[in-house]
């Protein structure tokens, strides 16, 4: 039986990944995210030389770390993580100052330089909000990114966290990320934020 | 986060990341900026905690049409805010088979799915921006300078239908001292002479209306019937899409081995083996995203796919069951014929189908085709027949019809009758000699040792056999599927036919998990309306066209004439294409040399053969097309200047498939039944008509139309079932009569509910077009229009072990049409299997040989990126910030020997030009090739400088950027301004042009 309080959390299924980006734009189109920016992406790489080479792709969104470093160093908590478990900025509050981006070890924040606030991505809580998918998530091609809530042990996430062997960005850093990736080895891993 | 592209072009950093385009307008132009939608809004969709519902939020709409940014045309969504009628963002339509392996059945409303919406691939998203593309024209433009100059006047509707139809001095305005005292025939000076043959000397030519040419880009289906409707009642055979630049010898490959059928696709939800040579899921084809996600479901769960192609694609990822192999350009004939060898050889084909001669003996054998694989065919090559299948009554038998040597008692029987026959036969039959189709298919494959193929195609011996062994290892669920890098060479034809082979020696046609050739569609046609029928028409659309194909040079007046005086008829001027259509890319060369004829008006609609046919801008093509002598009238409907536009003399402002109709069958991919049906998401952007039709291509052919007066258009128009003619004054008097065949073909669709028609806010539309068709089929209309078309359930998929959809055809390893036919050139016999050969010139000379002997050591091939569509997304400013530019791609090896490194720039050489443009090393491209993604590297579409009126406005430098590698393509040596071509497929050659690569 599902909890009362949701826990959003995002799992990559690398395997099912097609490298077409659509998320990558979907959520320029749904987020108003400046010219040069992004929220999400998918570093796409050639790994082994020819004619071994493949292809390597790997989705990187905002971790929405349970134990986030860009929250402790808001000198006005404009940053902080909401009841569900993503991590949000208050835009009314932020003072641009960049510790949170400088503190985020995924590159996972930006300065919007029209609005001059600190962004991420939210999981499209706008959506969510309203049962709805985010919007990389709704048009994921390879159906590689599942999104639904942790604490529901018959959610799609809840399943893939307990059956899968599941991995995270840089578990070194300590932050616990709620962005679960399947099927990450050391050949897609990216090489700093 | 910032901007990190792909590591591999990281040296591309110091550029600067897509800065988007100048946001200029000018009134004649689309008002505004490139806006990306409205990013930031609420969501179109609100739930409802109780009730445990989604229901619409007010403030929006939810459309569903379908998209065009490339040839998929999946289901959108389209998220429409209500009061600006502003179109805000595209998602999938999750009833269409496109955006779902398991679509959502018809039966669902919309809010139902609010939180499973479809997919749609990142240039299907972007729509939006091509929509609002402030480079898009708005109004008629008329040149006022040099065909080329990009400088324009906006004129009126009527001055355009004026000077267009009336012809005359009509550019005694225009500043071009070429064509500025010319009198131009326009299109009612063609009409009236349109009993009168455009060459006496040559009656089977056709009428002096061939001399108006409908060059149609991207243009099928419904919208290319409205275009043919247009050829029909005006009289021209001159009607073209333009598939011979895209893959039109896949298409006449496929048609002859399946029966007709021009698409032939894996099961991939269920393959074990699939082979795709010169595609890729995922990058190429259509629907490209479909595919993607079909492979991603596909290797994760144990199918293995290879690709092979001289470039890595998207598809290859780290997962084990996925294999590049990476092929010389142009010699996938050579592996396909040595994984036969070895086949054949080996004993490892599917005897128990190849076998069995007919659909009686192929049933009993539990087989669900015959083939032609025992059929005995004419060898003799001093028979009258050579080359066609040997009847009954040639080898002395009682009865109709092909023999075959029975497997029983090793004689000459009839083929309808016989349960099982000899696959290898060499021989005489009443004297006659004869072999089987599977002989000769046997000795082409062993024309060369497999070593010897080996060395031409560059994949080893032992991969050679271990891909031949696993297509033959798992029962029917292994399939060779083909498409453009295999077509558009010159040997495209014979090298997919050697693909198709492969699946005869599986078998896999028709069984789950293996091959399908498509679910078919509905009927938009026929059935409550004809709108096919144009009642009236005395039709003068005769003769030949100007690309000289589907017609047979033997039997021309021009060859009896040569013959007849005594000369040898061969070569003919430009070669004739007899069992190729819409050889597009001969259309503007054939024009300017007079071959057949000369052209008074050329119509270019959603084309761009500048930009997109190889070798097309060469510099005499557009030294003759800058003079008006030459094609007097050019006109280009399109959205914006486009890089072909430029040469136009007027531009008819276009509307984009936002603001559009289509009815077109699902992609056979899917292997469902399904049509997809298109209408406008929003109101178009175009100027109205006095009368407030938009301006748009249907528009215009309308108003020439009943300018002229042409049978099939003004009130009595369109019959219906009951022969009541019904008008065609603007076009959705046609496409709603189309939508209501569909609602009513077969058992009729639902009705659309309340809720449908609140949701997808249709009842303006219902009210503004309601006397378009009868009262009693709106409701089947509006439903239809709700849901984006109309698609069988996903269920009807599969049938058990079987396809849901079956194609009964005689499947055929030899083509007796083709065997038949003569290459206009050479004067030789074609060939009716597949057999391995070079890229040739179209004489048959080894141009790549030559060229390469010249020090142009690569080939160029051009590549599909998920992220480019050919020449339409330079407005997508969002896909462009992702990858800004593209380079010439080569293999590190290749690029460390000339002393290069990633960002450095360089000349690429051809025989026909150079282009310069950036370097990018990959250990992803095969060696000695370069690579090019198509889709950068602009001269038009809003990327040069320009003026309308007294506005200079300025290129968008990043529409400019990158290169297009087409222009400089290799051209035959014995055709003016002809591109290599495939004889026998019709196919332009994209991948058989050698380059050199200069440090600059």
């Amino acid at each position: 039986m599902a909890s009362n309080v949701k826990k959003w959390v995002m799992v990559v299924d690398l395997d099912k990944c097609v490298g077409c980006q659509s998320c990558t734009v979907s959520c320029k189109f749904e987020n108003p995210v400046p010219e040069g920016f992004f929220r999400t992406r998918v570093t796409d790489v050639e790994i082994g030389t020819y004619p071994e080479t493949r292809r390597s792709f790997l989705p990187q969104l905002c971790n929405q770390c349970e134990n986030a470093p860009c929250i402790p160093v808001c000198p006005v908590k404009a940053t902080y993580r909401q009841p569900e478990g993503v991590v949000v900025i208050d835009p009314t509050v932020c003072i641009g100052c960049g510790a949170c981006i400088q503190a985020c070890p995924y590159g996972a924040r930006y300065l919007n330089p029209i609005s001059k606030k600190a962004d991420k991505c939210d999981f499209c809580l706008s959506r969510v909000s309203e049962f709805l998918l985010p919007a990389c998530v709704e048009t994921c091609v390879g159906n590689a990114r599942i999104f639904g809530d942790l604490s529901d042990p018959e959610s799609d996430v809840a399943k893939m966290v307990a059956t899968r062997q599941v991995k995270v960005l840089k578990p070194e850093a300590g932050t616990k990320p709620q962005v679960f990736y399947v099927g990450l080895s050391e050949g897609t891993k990216p090489n700093a934020g | 986060m910032k901007m990190h592209r792909r590591e591999f072009i990281e040296s591309f950093a110091a550029l600067s990341i897509g800065s988007g385009s100048s946001l200029f307008s000018l009134p004649v132009l689309a008002a505004g900026t490139n806006q990306a939608g409205k990013p930031g809004s609420a969501p179109e969709w609100i739930y409802d905690v109780k009730k445990g519902m989604h229901y619409i939020n007010p403030e929006y709409a939810v459309k569903h049409s379908v998209c065009l940014q490339c040839h998929g045309e999946c289901g959108i969504r389209a998220k429409v805010d209500r009061k600006s009628g502003k179109l805000v963002r595209l998602v999938g339509n999750p009833w269409h088979p496109n955006t779902m392996i398991d679509y959502i059945d018809m039966g669902k409303s919309a809010a139902e799915t609010a939180a499973t919406p479809g997919t749609l691939c990142a240039r299907g998203v972007s729509g939006v921006q091509v929509l609002y593309d402030p480079y898009r024209v708005r109004v008629p433009l008329k040149r006022t300078g040099p065909r080329g100059a990009n400088t324009w006047k906006p004129i009126s509707w009527d001055q355009f239908l004026d000077e267009v139809v009336e012809g005359g001095k009509i550019y005694k305005d225009v500043d071009d001292p070429l064509g500025k005292d010319i009198d131009v025939k326009g299109f009612r000076w063609l009409y009236e002479h349109r009993n009168e043959p455009i060459d006496p000397k040559n009656p089977d030519y056709g009428n002096v209306t061939n001399g108006l040419i409908l060059q149609g880009g991207r243009i099928v289906k419904s919208r290319k019937d409205f275009q043919s409707r247009f050829a029909k009642a005006f009289g021209t055979v001159n009607n073209f899409e333009h598939t011979n630049i895209c893959e039109q010898s896949h298409h006449i490959a496929t048609g002859e081995t399946y029966g007709g059928k021009h698409n032939f696709h894996a099961d991939l939800p269920n393959s074990e083996f699939v082979m795709f040579w010169g595609t890729a899921p995922g990058e190429a084809n259509f629907p490209m995203q479909t595919l993607g996600k079909m492979s991603a479901l596909a290797r994760t769960r144990g199918c293995k796919i290879v690709v092979v192609d001289p470039v890595l694609p998207v598809t290859i990822t780290g997962n084990p069951n996925m294999r590049w192999v990476a092929i010389r350009p142009g010699t996938d004939g050579a592996l396909a014929m040595a994984m036969l060898q070895y086949i054949i050889d080996q004993k490892k084909y599917n005897r128990n189908f190849l076998v069995r001669p007919n659909k009686d003996a192929a049933a009993k054998a539990g087989e669900l085709n015959a083939t032609d694989a025992s059929w005995l065919v004419i060898t003799q090559q001093d028979h009258p027949a050579q080359g066609k299948f040997l009847t009954a009554k040639q080898a002395g038998l009682d009865g109709d019809g092909k023999v075959v040597i029975s497997s029983t008692d090793k004689k000459p029987v009839l083929a309808a009758t016989t349960n099982e026959a000899v696959l290898e036969f060499v021989g005489k039959v009443n004297g006659i000699e004869v072999k089987t189709p599977f002989t000769l298919l046997s000795e082409a494959a062993h024309a060369l040792t497999i070593e010897e193929f080996s060395k031409i195609c560059g994949v080893p011996v032992d991969v050679i056999k271990e891909l031949a062994t696993e297509m033959t290892s798992h029962g029917r669920k292994s399939v060779a599927e083909f498409y453009r890098g295999i077509a558009q060479h010159t040997n495209g034809y014979y090298s997919g036919l050697a693909i198709n082979a492969l699946n005869l020696m599986v078998g896999n046609l028709n069984w789950r998990g293996g091959a399908s050739t498509g679910g078919g569609s509905y009927g938009y046609a026929k059935g409550r309306y004809d709108i096919s029928a144009i009642p009236g028409l005395q039709s003068s659309a005769k003769g030949l066209r100007i690309s000289r194909e589907k017609a047979h040079y033997e039997k021309s007046s021009e060859y009896q004439r040569k013959a007849n005086a005594g000369q040898n008829p061969y070569p003919a001027k430009r070669p004739w294409f007899p069992f190729s259509g819409d050889v597009y890319s001969e259309i503007i060369p054939s024009a300017l040399e007079g071959y057949p004829y000369k052209a008074n008006i050329m119509i270019w609609h959603m084309a761009t053969p500048l930009y997109a046919a190889p070798g097309q801008a060469n510099k005499q093509l557009l030294e003759g097309l800058k003079d008006p002598n030459k094609i007097p009238l050019i006109i280009s409907s399109d959205i914006v200047i486009g890089d072909s536009s430029l040469y136009a003399d007027y531009i008819l402002p276009d509307i984009t498939y936002l603001e559009r109709y289509i009815h077109v069958g699902v992609p056979d991919t899917l292997m469902v039944k399904g049509i997809g049906v298109r209408y406008p998401v929003v109101e178009p952007l175009t100027q109205k008509t006095g009368d407030g039709r938009p301006i748009c291509y249907e528009t215009f052919l309308i108003d020439v139309a009943k300018r002229l007066g042409l049978p099939g258009y003004g009130e009595k128009a369109i019959p219906d079932a009951d022969g009541k003619l019904w008008p065609l004054n603007n076009m959705e008097d046609y496409y709603l009569k189309a939508t209501a065949n569909v609602a009513f073909d077969g058992s009729p669709c639902a009705d659309a509910t309340e809720d449908d028609v609140v949701t997808s806010g249709l009842a303006d539309y219902y009210r503004k077009y309601k006397d378009c068709i009868k009262p009693e089929e709106w409701q089947k209309v509006l439903f239809i229009l709700s849901r984006g078309g109309r698609f069988e359930p996903v269920g009807k998929r599969y049938d058990n072990d079987k396809l849901g959809h079956q194609n009964k055809a005689v499947l055929s390893l030899y083509s007796e049409k083709v065997a038949q036919g003569i290459d206009s050139m050479t004067g030789k016999k074609f060939i009716g299997n597949a057999i391995w050969q070079e890229p040739l010139s179209i004489l048959g000379k080894d141009v790549g040989k030559v060229d390469e002997d010249q020090g142009m050591k690569f080939i160029i091939v051009s590549q599909k990126s998920p992220l480019q569509s050919h020449s339409r997304l330079p407005a997508c400013t969002i896909i462009r910030e992702i990858r800004p530019e593209n380079a010439a791609e080569i293999n590190t090896k290749d690029g460390e020997k000339l002393g290069l490194k990633t960002g450095d720039w360089v000349k690429v050489r051809t025989k026909t030009g150079e282009r310069r443009c950036r370097v990018l090393l990959r250990e992803g491209v095969a060696p000695g090739v370069i690579s090019f993604i198509i889709g950068y590297g602009h001269t038009g579409y809003g990327a040069a400088a320009g003026q309308i009126g007294d506005k200079k406005f300025d290129g968008d430098k990043e529409r400019a950027r990158g290169v297009n590698l087409n222009p400089v393509m290799r051209l035959d040596p014995d055709v003016p301004m002809m591109a290599l071509m495939d004889p026998i497929g019709g196919s332009a050659a994209f991948f058989d042009t050698r380059a050199e690569i200069i440090k600059d």
